[in-house]
């Protein structure tokens, strides 16, 4: 039941009158939630809310015994265990294949053809963020710096709660399960905050369904089609991926913390401008918070973080991030580009004769450093969405050939132009939110044209329904 | 805990409150706007809505003649003259009134949807129709076409279902049934992909490259023909010129009885215009990359629709046939393994509804001059010579 339908209307406005008007008490709300997030999840498939509980049940005992137990090498193997089962499950239902297809290819380099079945299984959706946020968990507490709570309800109820539970943010059981014990009530301006997020969100995955039209007539091609397309048209299908999976993503998120705010639940940023971002460091600062973060916590600092083997870390990290989209060679190849790019980040910023421009806060410099950082994120975006390497290789090369490509169809240019204004319509937006935010959200009249303006824009030229990229992975 | 649940209730009252207003308002304006756009330029839907409106009128027949609907595709539209159909039909001492029931844009399963509406208005009256030609259009049964039709398929539907079958879709499929319960009453039928398709064609994101600048210069001067031949006509047909389903005209889009001489003769100028070469060429693209006209790669599922629609006007019509309409010879040449493939299909139709098939694709009377494009008759000359053919062959026993 993705936010963007007409169903998810009618679900929330049942559930929210509900929540507010009649299940007041916290023990009922938490049923209520439960319930609620299941029927949420259902509109996909009911068939994978068991995984869900196994999940939560797994590591809700596990920390429990985490705690009750004092030998180290018996809280080590609970902790395994707890990682085993969400890895598990991942690796069950995302990964199988794909692992065995990489087996079956390298037995076939040396001569030895194998056939080997695929279990071609559903990927349920949301897993990758579900079972993040319940390892975050046992983590926690086996580090210490969270206790764990009592209740299984309440613990499935904040994993499963269903502004989050497909496509994250991925929130720490710190951020989520104390706010489950007090139940917050919603203030008026968090509710006007969240109205304002709803409709910026909305927004923002209207123009991304607008932009991947032109996304797809580049990288829904074959190497063959590739050659007949000119440069305009590459990159103008490159910058509408990089505007259809920002509007896409960060619109979910926007909508996710915004239904949260209605509710009275904190649920923190997942964007903030990521392509102004000055480097790539600065881009995984602010691109998709909630996994950067989680794998710097979880998995960088886990390998040794910056003690020891800093750029074989780093470049774990990224290979593994990337791996975490989906399974594909792409995908890795993606997280290894983006492990380059932060290595070189690191490196060319600890060189004494960039320390000038590193540090410069001039504007032309800045401008450079965003510019590179845009430049290699698109690039990036090229090997991420492209069929397969040789179709992201062709399309790099091409996109920097532009005398040698065929000449552009006049409407070529028209749909540049309007994918670069639906990019930074996107950006505006975000823009106005940040700086006017405040002052909107406090004049009624403003705030009441400001919703109005974006529901009519995402009610015209809207397709409601139209699915979010990030349920995939 | 009163006071707790008490701010939570009027914080919830005003969202809910603010919510409402800001969803109303823009659905308000949505429907606001987009009927004045609807009323302006037709958004593609206005010739479907006027005809729909006039179907209560049909049913009832007040004239009391036998009734005949030519059903199908745009190049019904384009191609079946009611006028002509009409008094060849009383020279052979039939009393009869037909109706050009041919839509742009529709294949077989949405065909099918509003072929059901149709009935239902006889059906209410308790009466059948005395005959139903149903065009059979090969290109709007393919796989390639049907990729392309996706994107509409939510607007036909919430157009043309009944509401106990929007019911039915709300019961099986929740997600689908609120979409097309919304568009049906919260937008006033008017999906935002009829909207976004309207703006690709004004922005004519679609249209291929134009080859030369000598072609530049014959655009130029068609556009000039065009505007005055908008011009004589709306002279002529003065209310009527906005009505794309015209009562008058019975569905046509033009009729001779109407037009002036000088209109008729721009007209035919502004189609002459249209047959340049390079236009043909494009218009043949255009219609490869959306339609895979020349291959002919048949979706199954819209053959199986397109059967469903035969039987539907079967049971409730006294006389059913299936037409195939004149095709542009000079211009679509199907390979022998596309005709092999029409042939199987036309012969699966026929064994399956058990209705005669009369195709005219090759019919010999009609010449390349008779189309304006690669693929539809000229509005007058062109559809005037396919309707007396038809007229001719069409054996009638009431």
């Amino acid at each position: 039941m993705p936010f963007n339908t007409p169903l998810f209307l009618v679900f929330f406005v049942v559930f929210f009158v509900l929540y507010s008007f009649v299940f007041l008490r916290r023990s009922s709300r938490l049923y209520l939630i439960l319930i609620g997030s299941f029927v949420f999840y259902a509109g996909w498939n009911y068939r994978f809310i068991p995984l869900i509980m196994v999940s939560a049940t797994v590591d809700y005992y596990v920390a429990l015994a985490i705690v009750a137990t004092n030998r180290q090498s018996l809280r080590k193997v609970l902790l395994a265990l707890s990682i085993s089962a969400n890895l598990g499950l991942l690796g069950i239902f995302k990964y199988a294949d794909f692992a065995l297809h990489a087996v079956a290819e390298f037995l076939e380099m040396f001569g030895y053809p194998v056939s080997l079945p695929a279990l071609a299984l559903v990927l349920p959706v949301g897993i990758s963020f579900y079972t993040f946020q319940s390892m975050s968990y046992t983590i926690d507490v086996y580090r210490g710096v969270f206790m764990p709570r009592k209740g299984l309800l309440q613990f499935t109820a904040a994993l499963s709660f269903f502004p989050q539970l497909v496509a994250g943010p991925i929130l720490r059981a710190r951020q989520i399960l104390p706010q489950f014990e007090t139940m917050p009530v919603p203030t008026w301006a968090g509710s006007k905050h969240g109205l304002v997020l709803i409709s910026v969100g909305l927004t923002k995955k209207t123009l991304a369904d607008l932009l991947s039209g032109p996304a797809a007539a580049v990288f829904d091609t074959d190497a063959a089609a590739v050659a007949s397309l000119s440069w305009v048209e590459i990159f103008t299908g490159v910058l509408a991926f990089a505007g259809q999976i920002y509007g896409d993503f960060s619109g979910y998120s926007d909508m996710a913390i915004g239904i949260g705010l209605l509710l009275g639940f904190t649920i923190p940023m997942n964007f903030r401008l990521p392509y102004l971002a000055l480097s790539p460091v600065d881009f995984w600062r602010r691109w998709h918070i909630s996994l950067s973060t989680w794998l710097r916590d979880y998995l960088y600092i886990s390998l040794g973080g910056n003690r020891r083997r800093r750029y074989l870390n780093i470049m774990i990290t990224m290979v593994l991030g990337g791996l975490w989209h989906g399974a594909g060679w792409n995908f890795l190849a993606w997280g290894f580009f983006h492990g380059c790019l932060i290595i070189a980040t690191h490196g060319l910023s600890n060189a004494q004769f960039l320390q000038g421009f590193a540090l410069s806060r001039n504007w032309w410099v800045r401008f450079v450093k965003w510019g590179t950082t845009f430049y290699a994120v698109l690039i990036g975006w090229i090997i991420f969405r492209a069929v397969n390497m040789d179709v992201a290789v062709d399309l790099v090369m091409k996109l920097h050939q532009p005398g040698s490509l065929p000449i552009s169809p006049p409407q070529a240019w028209l749909v540049a132009q309007l994918s670069i204004l639906a990019f930074a319509s996107m950006h505006v937006i975000d823009y106005i939110v940040i700086r006017y935010g405040k002052r909107i959200e406090s004049r009624v009249a403003l705030l009441l044209s400001f919703l109005i303006l974006l529901q009519f824009f995402c009610f015209s030229v809207g397709t409601p329904g139209h699915a979010f990229i990030y349920f995939q992975f | 805990m009163g006071s707790h649940n008490s701010d939570c209730r009027s914080v919830a009252r005003k969202t809910l409150f603010t919510g409402g207003f800001v969803f109303a308002t823009a659905a308000l304006l949505y429907i606001g706007i987009m009927g004045l756009a609807v009323k302006e330029t037709g958004l593609g839907i206005r010739r479907l809505n006027q005809a729909s409106e006039q179907l209560p009128h049909i049913a009832d027949n007040p004239a009391a003649k036998k009734i005949a609907i030519v059903y199908g595709s745009s190049l019904v539209h384009a191609g079946f003259s009611p006028d002509i159909f009409d008094s060849e039909m009383e020279a052979k001492g039939i009393d009869l009134v037909s109706y050009n029931f041919g839509f742009d844009g529709l294949n077989p399963e949405y065909q099918h949807l509003y072929a059901k509406r149709i009935m239902d208005e006889f059906q209410k009256r308790g009466k059948k129709i005395d005959a139903v030609l149903i065009e059979f259009n090969p290109f709007q049964a393919t796989l390639t076409r049907r990729g392309h039709d996706q994107s509409m398929s939510d607007q036909w539907y919430a157009s043309f279902c009944s509401p106990a079958e929007l019911w039915d879709i709300t019961l099986t499929d929740p997600q689908r049934g609120t979409r097309l319960l919304e568009i049906r009453y919260l937008r006033n039928g008017l999906s935002s992909e009829l909207v976004t398709t309207a703006l690709r064609l004004a922005l004519k994101l679609h249209e291929p490259t134009l080859p030369s600048t000598d072609y530049a210069e014959v655009l130029t001067k068609r556009r000039k023909l065009k505007s005055r031949f908008r011009r004589e006509l709306k002279k002529d047909l003065g209310e009527r010129y906005r009505q794309q389903w015209n009562p008058a005209f019975r569905g046509a889009r033009l009729s001779r009885k109407y037009l002036s001489d000088h209109t008729i003769d721009l007209y035919e100028q502004l189609t002459a215009s249209l047959r340049h070469p390079v236009q043909l060429e494009q218009d043949l693209k255009k219609r490869v990359e959306f339609c895979d006209i020349v291959k002919l790669n048949f979706d199954d599922g819209q053959i199986d629709e397109f059967i469903n629609l035969v039987r539907t006007f079967k049971s409730m019509s006294r006389h059913v046939e299936i037409i195939l309409l004149p095709q542009n010879r000079e211009w679509i040449q199907n390979p022998p393994e596309t005709k092999n493939r029409l042939n199987q299909v036309l012969d699966r139709i026929k064994a399956e509804t058990q209705v005669a098939i009369r195709n005219y694709q090759q019919t010999p009377e009609i010449s390349k001059n008779h189309f304006s494009d690669v693929t539809h008759l000229t509005r007058i000359s062109g559809s005037e010579a396919f309707t007396r053919i038809l007229a001719r062959d069409m054996k009638f026993r009431f």
